[in-house]
């Protein structure tokens, strides 16, 4: 199947900015990671905050110049391209944000908005814009009145379905869906994800999808990364494999902290190793997760360990995998 | 001075009895009935988790029982028991140091409720100096103590720093810290992990754990997360637009739920 989107080795440092000094240290939030999404799937990308995967997703979208490496769509780099090279591009990569309420100028109606997103790109009559917006929104399941509201008057729920709108009504190739629920009540999660799914199986999109929340994943994602400080630490093809079927440590650590469908399913779990200081290792030479594992060697470290294949689809960076 | 009190409350463990409570937010124009009627137990020791989608009226009722509504909300009914004690019917004078020696409220923001301009240590001292009439020094020893019994690391350089330098995890068990200087008998959890990490999520729900075990706190927890609830708690109230619809254990709601709401709930489980 055609690769559609990929990263090759892609960092990005960020200055920490000191108030009285002119240099501040650098602050890594992606290391090295080399990804790559096929036409039609969907890509999940789990994490704890700080870890990265929002700036990963980012560079992919083509929102952020990555410091080394470089994202690539259909086979061409997306970083350091200049803006006009960039606009025919991003009719095709949409991004769906987390916070819906800042999305929307305040002053514009949800219809204003969407149309400025059509106008940017595509040269169309008002009668023919006013009726892309109508199916558009008709498609993510909102009446076509709401193009005439202010975005403060929807629901949070509304708000994300018009914030989607605002995405495909381009009908893009490729959506980054940074945490599309996790601003949603509970109840309304499973709604907005199905939502997504209908969405992709209708236009045929491919997603990076991000999220913190281990349980979507199934739901909307086909293949399923871990991003720990800046590295992947275990991918798993959802096809082939059970997610109960990970290797990592880190992995297991996040599955054992979803809490329980049912009472009667209450167990017993390690807290303690659940540090909360987030302690990132200076030294390159290391597995960035051992001050954190339950099960660190010697060799963690003083080497690190390296993406490798241990099933088919089933990438796991750690030694005693 | 004479308060409505009720013997039945002290017997039987209930640590907060909400009966017939009503509430409406006065607004210009229209009166929005945002608690109706509502009944609701806490049990010394027990989590008790008050359920519903957001606009439901739970934060309200949180609100109401440490007796910081908002100015244009009125209570039109109904008693608030509060370790046997009605605070509806209480002067404000002891209004303030009553429910604060007895209830404390934890929020969602565990950053936005702290002040960014006091340490950590002033803000604990703060709290512990309103209350007692002792030396800084004294203080400074409950604040250190109170750091350590939320399992926060090195609390002696942890009281020096601000609630910016700290991971949000560490911000809200600074805040279960303060809530629970004077070990209340009532603590309120209002959504307290809905901004957190899975990972930082199980923390502190060890943490609310080991406080009921511990010191027998009963705990309040307001939120839309039935996993939370599946996961801790002991009893359930479903609330929905002001109104209780169903009330159980924890085995009864998810086992067999009755009213269509909650099946509607368990159904968005992902």
């Amino acid at each position: 199947m055609e690769i559609l989107v990929e990263t090759l080795n892609i960092r990005k440092c960020y200055e920490k900015q000191n108030l009285f000094t002119k240099k501040g240290d650098q602050v890594s939030a992606v290391n090295g990671v080399s990804l790559k999404i096929q036409k039609g799937r969907s890509l999940g990308l789990v994490g704890e905050s700080g870890s990265g995967k929002s700036t990963l997703g980012r560079m992919m979208a083509g929102l952020e110049t990555p410091t080394e490496g470089q994202a690539l769509f259909r086979g061409r780099s997306i970083s350091n391209i200049s803006l006009r090279k960039m606009r025919p591009l991003r009719r095709n990569i949409q991004m769906v944000f987390q916070n819906s309420s800042s999305v929307f100028d305040a002053s514009y109606t949800v219809g204003e908005s969407i149309a400025e997103v059509i106008k940017n790109s595509e040269t169309v009559s008002k009668k023919e814009c006013s009726g892309k917006i109508e199916t558009i929104l008709e498609q993510v399941g909102l009446d076509a009145l709401y193009a005439q509201r202010n975005p403060k008057e929807l629901s949070g729920g509304q708000r994300q379905r018009a914030n989607i709108a605002r995405a495909l009504v381009l009908h893009p190739e490729f959506v980054v869906c940074d945490e599309p629920v996790s601003s949603l009540d509970y109840s309304l999660r499973k709604q907005i994800l199905t939502l997504l799914n209908d969405l992709r199986n209708k236009f045929g999109l491919t997603y990076l999808f991000i999220t913190h929340d281990l349980n979507c994943v199934p739901y909307v994602c086909d293949i399923m990364a871990i991003m720990y400080a800046g590295k992947i630490m275990e991918q798993i093809d959802l096809k082939d494999n059970s997610m109960q079927n990970v290797l990592h440590p880190y992995t297991s650590l996040l599955l054992s902290c979803i809490p329980a469908k049912v009472p009667a399913e209450r167990k017993k779990r390690a807290v303690e190793s659940i540090v909360d200081t987030t302690v990132i290792p200076d030294s390159k030479h290391c597995c960035r997760f051992f001050p954190r594992c339950p099960c660190c060697t010697e060799r963690c470290i003083n080497e690190e360990p390296l993406l490798k294949e241990v099933a088919s689809g089933h990438f796991v960076a750690c030694h005693i995998v | 001075m004479q308060y409505k009190t009720d013997r039945r409350v002290q017997s039987e463990n209930v640590i907060l009895d909400i009966r017939n409570l009503s509430l409406d937010y006065i607004m210009p124009g229209q009166n929005i009935h945002a608690v109706v009627d509502l009944n609701l137990v806490a049990r010394m020791g027990k989590i008790t988790a008050l359920i519903g989608e957001s606009g439901s009226g739970k934060s309200t009722v949180a609100l109401a029982i440490m007796g910081i509504q908002n100015r244009n909300a009125v209570i039109s009914s109904g008693e608030i028991y509060l370790a046997g004690t009605d605070i509806l019917s209480m002067p404000k004078k002891d209004l303030r140091s009553y429910i604060s020696n007895h209830a404390g409220i934890i929020f969602q923001d565990p950053v936005d409720s702290l002040n960014p301009l006091l340490t950590v240590g002033e803000q604990l001292m703060e709290t512990i100096l309103m209350h007692e009439k002792i030396t800084k020094k004294q203080a400074c020893a409950i604040a250190f103590n109170q750091l350590l019994a939320v399992s926060l690391p090195q609390p002696e350089e942890l009281m020096k720093k601000y609630p910016f330098m700290l991971s949000g995890g560490m911000c809200q068990r600074v805040t279960i810290a303060i809530a629970s200087v004077f070990h209340p008998l009532l603590l309120i959890a209002d959504e307290p992990t809905t901004a957190l990490d899975v990972t930082v999520q199980a923390q502190i729900l060890h943490q609310l754990d080991l406080m009921r075990k511990r010191d027998g706190t009963a705990i309040l927890l307001i939120t839309h997360d039935l996993g939370v609830v599946a996961e801790i708690a002991d009893y359930v109230y479903i609330m929905k637009d002001g109104h209780i619809v169903e009330s159980g254990t924890v085995d009864d709601i998810f086992c067999d739920p009755q009213h269509i709401h909650t099946r509607q709930l368990l159904a968005g489980m992902l």
